[in-house]
């Protein structure tokens, strides 16, 4: 701006002058004032860096970089304070009003900025300006604008005071230990009574497994009983355990459909061979009619019926002999047979053969050129797929179970072979070939059809464990049935189970553990009791014997009492129920109660080889621990045996006539106890006059 | 640039000083006359140095007449007076042309001058009189003019105009619409004078010796003054406050205050804002300063807004008066943006 107006030009540039003054004080009140609010920012990014290098998050080593961070920003605020813009008419009216100067000071720099056009107009600024100096000497700036505390001080003070506390007191530190992970419970979806049940089914499913079980089938089991145990431990939600069901269930079909193609391929190479054999040798079949019988069976896929017969066999060998024609006779017949069982698949040998043969004639024929016509080129194309799949279908028959089965049958079929012929050959040098072989090492007449007819069972055992394939299905499909039925209990779940619902499903629990006769009848007190126990001393249960006199305790009973009488079979004839002496051992208590499965003599029969074992040699330790185990994996008839055994046999015997008595006892407790509307009170004694016991 | 550009010009500090001094003298006669009543004096004058008309609005026998025969008397200028009534033709105002006998004896028209050809007139109770009649002044007012037939008659200069309303006994009136109203440079509200005020009322007209009034200043002193007002030059800033208090009485402007918003239906016109600044610049130079301050526009705004401003429906049911409202808005702008 130009003094152009000024009557004097020393006082336009003293209205300048003070001008600039202002300026420049109002530019610092700005400065200090937005470096005030630079700091407040300034301090709580400080204490942040503060508990940051705490806390180690930034590297201690790093630390003046708080400070630094700081201080710039004090400084940008300050800076950005003073740059701020200063509108000095504003000041100029600020100083008017303070001194009340009726807007002379401000109007003066006003039509100096931007000056009237008129001549007249102009005189007036002129005389306008002059009498705005005439003002000057009365402005004091300090008093005008006097030095003002910023606004933001308070705020000031108090960030500081939160970085002060950030420094001192104590933080957590990051580096710590987490807690433990958060426990997923699941609302509890099945009560405690379909729990039991569907355990009694699965132990039901393993025991009709055996002693040699299908190990698909007891993985399926095993999965089955880990399902319900998270279940029971609200690890595993309802949807969730529905679709783990659902997982098993394709696995067991995935597995199903690999057995069936080995069985197929099993049977179909067998019954080929079968085939070939009776069409090639029927004469001599003919004179061979146990033989003949098997090689039929197999001819049609019986396997188990050509094991029996192949069994049939072995024990008519056994008990009657073997003439040299006829051991020479079935000899090359077995050979025969043997030789139509060579693993290798000749068909798709001959078949890969064939292609391969093919392709190499081709590719004689037209050289490297090329020059195939588009059907000799589909042609080949046909040609190599089908070779691909020749060799693929070789890959899988060599790596299938069904070639180590054949294998087996066919190595078992040739050591028959070879007895069979060391027998027509010891024969024809007046020998007695293996008998005498036997004879001169034991001294006395050898047995020698035992190992010929060993042999043969041989080859019937691996016939029937092809058979046994087929029945383990029956088994898996036993296990598919039990899942559905535990996704459908399972999809009815009962969701968080009540005090009365717990205490159900313990009378469940008792009513199955005596139903297989592990316990004794408890009633509710003693139930609830024993609830109440487990519920306030976990992990005592298992501990004390007292407090669970179930199936643990006098399991342990059983034992130490086997392990005092190691190794005595007993006396006389086993009873009808077989095994029953065995299961006491389980169920035995000192009331003297009912024990299920106890039978009027002291011990049953074991397996052959303990009977035979006990009875001849003398026992060592040893022996003792394994009939001991022998015995405490068997088991005598469960209730549940005998409910399922009257249901095919009869409702007859005598054994059912007791379990009948218990189990309508029992519901007649229960409908005394609990209140059972009259209408299914009918149905109840009506099903129990239903299967009422008949006079054998 | 030269020295004569940057001199003071020294006959604008004397001519700011004479038109000090004399329009402290016009203030000084009226006042033997008018006891209190100050800023009506002073109002009056402003308008009058500024080339405009005033409204006065005030009960009867505050001195409204007396105030304008005085004026007129000091400043040396004729006076007319018209009492406005129901029954008043537009031709007992601007005059008629009648049928008159000449030296010759022939008879011929000749246009009889109405009360409305006076350097001051005094148009009293101005709203009893029928829109006509008050059109036909209001138009002389505008233009300065009166048209009578086929002729024109200019006004002499100056010419000023002094309407008085009684607010009370508003039955059979006509109240002036608010486009004549705007024509009104200031309305101002005469008050009931204070005790001191009437005794010295009673002591000045209920004595033998009346005070008698001499003229000041002549026309062509006037009509000096009035120009020299209109060469005050006004900074920026200062017709920026002016507008932004005009712009305060507009309800649909995003800067009014509440009070505008509430009780406005129309704010002022920009001649609102022409009134402040001309009354400003006659303020600021009877103060015997070379500018115009905020204060000056301040003062003006309020006599200048105040008919200018148009309540809605709820301002005239709740009693708002419309210098509460100018007041509110003057006190809601800041000098300085």
């Amino acid at each position: 701006m130009a003094p152009t107006l000024s009557p004097d030009p020393n006082l336009a540039p003293a209205l300048l002058k003070l001008l600039d003054r202002l300026e420049r004080r109002v530019r610092s009140q700005r400065a200090v004032a937005s470096a005030a609010a630079g700091a407040c920012l300034a301090l709580m990014l400080s204490a942040v860096g503060v508990a940051a290098l705490r806390t180690q998050w930034i590297d201690p080593t790093l630390w003046w970089t708080v400070p630094l961070a700081a201080g710039l920003l004090i400084v940008a605020a300050a800076l950005w304070g003073w740059r701020r813009a200063v509108d000095r008419i504003a000041i100029a009216q600020h100083i008017d009003r303070h001194y009340d100067l009726h807007d002379r000071i401000s109007t003066a720099l006003s039509l100096a900025m931007s000056p009237p056009q008129d001549a007249a107009g102009q005189a007036f600024a002129r005389a306008q300006a002059a009498d705005a100096l005439t003002y000057l000497d009365r402005i004091d700036l300090r008093e005008a604008t006097p030095w003002q505390r910023p606004a933001d001080t308070t705020l000031l003070a108090a960030c500081a005071l939160v970085t002060i506390g950030v420094g001192i007191v104590p933080l957590p530190d990051h580096r710590g230990t987490l807690p433990p992970p958060f426990e997923v419970r699941y609302e509890a979806f099945v009560d405690d009574a379909t729990l039991a049940l569907e355990r009694d089914r699965i132990a039901a499913l393993r025991e009709a497994l055996g002693d040699d079980p299908d190990p698909q089938a007891e993985a399926m089991l095993d999965a089955m009983e880990e399902l319900l145990d998270r279940a029971e431990a609200r690890t595993i939600s309802q949807r969730e355990f529905l679709e783990e069901i659902e997982k098993i269930e394709t696995q067991l079909d995935a597995a199903d459909e690999v057995i069936a193609q080995e069985l197929e391929t099993l049977s179909r190479t067998l019954a080929d061979a079968a085939q070939e054999l009776a069409s090639e040798n029927a004469e001599a079949l003919a004179e061979e009619p146990a033989l003949k019988e098997a090689i039929d069976a197999l001819a049609n896929n019986d396997l188990a019926t050509a094991s029996e017969a192949l069994e049939t066999l072995a024990e008519s060998i056994q008990e009657e002999g073997i003439s040299p024609e006829r051991a020479e006779r079935l000899a090359e017949l077995l050979e025969t047979f043997s030789d139509k069982l060579n693993a290798e698949d000749e068909r798709l040998q001959d078949l890969v053969e064939k292609h391969r043969d093919a392709l190499e004639k081709l590719a004689e024929q037209f050289g490297d050129e090329g020059n195939l016509t588009e059907e000799q080129q589909a042609l080949l194309d046909e040609a190599e797929e089908m070779l691909s799949n020749a060799e693929n279908a070789r890959e899988e028959f060599d790596t299938s179970e069904a070639k180590n089965q054949l294998e087996r049958l066919s190595r078992d079929l040739d050591e028959v072979v070879n007895e069979y012929l060391a027998e027509a050959k010891g024969s024809e040098d007046g020998d007695e070939g293996i008998a005498g072989q036997a004879e001169e090492n034991r001294g006395d007449r050898p047995d020698y059809r035992n190992e010929v007819s060993r042999k043969m069972e041989d080859a019937s055992e691996q016939l029937s464990e092809a058979g046994e394939q087929q029945s383990s299905q029956q088994q898996r499909e036993e296990i598919r049935r039990q899942m559905q039925e535990m996704r459908e209990s399972m999809s009815r779940g009962t969701g968080e189970a009540s005090e009365e619902e717990q205490r159900r499903g313990d009378q469940v629990e008792d009513f199955m553990e005596r139903a297989r006769g592990e316990s004794e009848a408890r009633d509710d007190a003693q139930l609830d009791q024993e609830r109440a126990q487990q519920q306030g001393e976990p992990g005592e249960a298992g501990q004390d014997g007292e407090q669970k006199p179930g199936a643990e305790a006098e399991q342990a009973q059983g034992e130490e009492g086997e392990a005092q009488n190691p190794g005595q079979p007993g006396g006389g004839e086993p009873p009808p129920g077989g095994e029953g002496g065995q299961a006491n051992s389980e169920g035995e208590t000192n009331d003297g109660e009912y024990r299920p499965g106890e039978s009027d003599a002291p011990g049953g029969d074991g397996p052959d080889e303990q009977a035979q074992g006990s009875g001849e040699t003398e026992l060592d330790g040893e022996r003792v621990q394994e009939q001991a185990q022998g015995q405490e994996n068997s088991s005598g008839k469960s209730r549940a045996e005998i409910i399922r055994g009257a249901s095919e046999e009869g409702f007859a015997s005598a054994e059912y006539q007791e379990v009948y008595a218990d189990y309508e006892s029992v519901a007649e407790e229960v409908m005394e106890r609990e209140n059972v509307p009259d209408g299914y009170r009918f149905f109840i004694k009506r099903y129990f006059q239903l299967i009422r016991p008949q006079q054998p | 640039m030269s020295s004569e550009n940057t001199a003071p010009d020294a006959s604008v500090q004397a001519k700011v000083q004479a038109f000090q001094k004399d329009a402290g003298r016009i203030r000084e006669e009226v006042g033997k006359m008018i006891v209190g009543q100050r800023d009506i004096i002073n109002g009056v004058i402003q308008v009058m140095l500024a080339g405009g008309n005033v409204l006065l609005e005030g009960v009867p026998g505050l001195g409204k007449t007396m105030l304008v025969r005085t004026l007129s008397e000091a400043l040396g200028l004729n006076f007319s007076r018209i009492q406005f009534t129901p029954d008043l033709m537009p031709t007992d105002i601007v005059g008629a042309t009648i049928i008159v006998e000449g030296e010759d004896r022939q008879k011929h028209f000749k246009f009889e001058r109405g009360p409305i050809f006076s350097n001051i007139v005094l148009a009293d109770e101005v709203n009893r009189a029928t829109p006509k009649t008050q059109s036909a002044m209001l138009e002389a007012m505008q233009e300065r003019s009166v048209t009578v037939g086929k002729e024109t008659y200019k006004l002499d200069d100056p010419f000023f105009v002094l309407a008085t309303q009684n607010p009370l006994e508003m039955e059979g009136t006509y109240p002036l619409p608010e486009a004549q109203l705007d024509r009104f440079l200031f309305k101002l509200v005469v008050k009931f004078p204070d005790l001191d005020e009437l005794h010295s009322i009673m002591e000045r007209t209920t004595q033998v010796s009346q005070p008698e009034v001499n003229p000041v200043i002549d026309k062509a002193r006037l009509l000096e003054m009035k120009r020299f007002a209109r060469e005050v030059p006004v900074a920026r800033h200062v017709q920026d406050y002016a507008l932004r208090i005009l712009q305060g009485t507009h309800p649909e402007h995003p800067g009014a205050p509440e009070i505008t918003r509430k009780y406005v239906r129309f704010g002022s016109s920009p001649r609102g804002a022409q009134a402040i600044m001309t009354t400003a610049r006659v303020r600021a130079l009877t103060e015997g300063r070379f500018n115009v301050s905020s204060e000056d526009v301040r003062r003006s705004a309020q006599n200048a807004l105040r008919h200018r401003v148009i309540l809605n429906f709820e301002g005239e049911a709740e009693g708002v008066s419309t210098d509460t409202i100018v007041q509110k808005i003057i006190e809601a702008t800041p000098e300085s943006t």
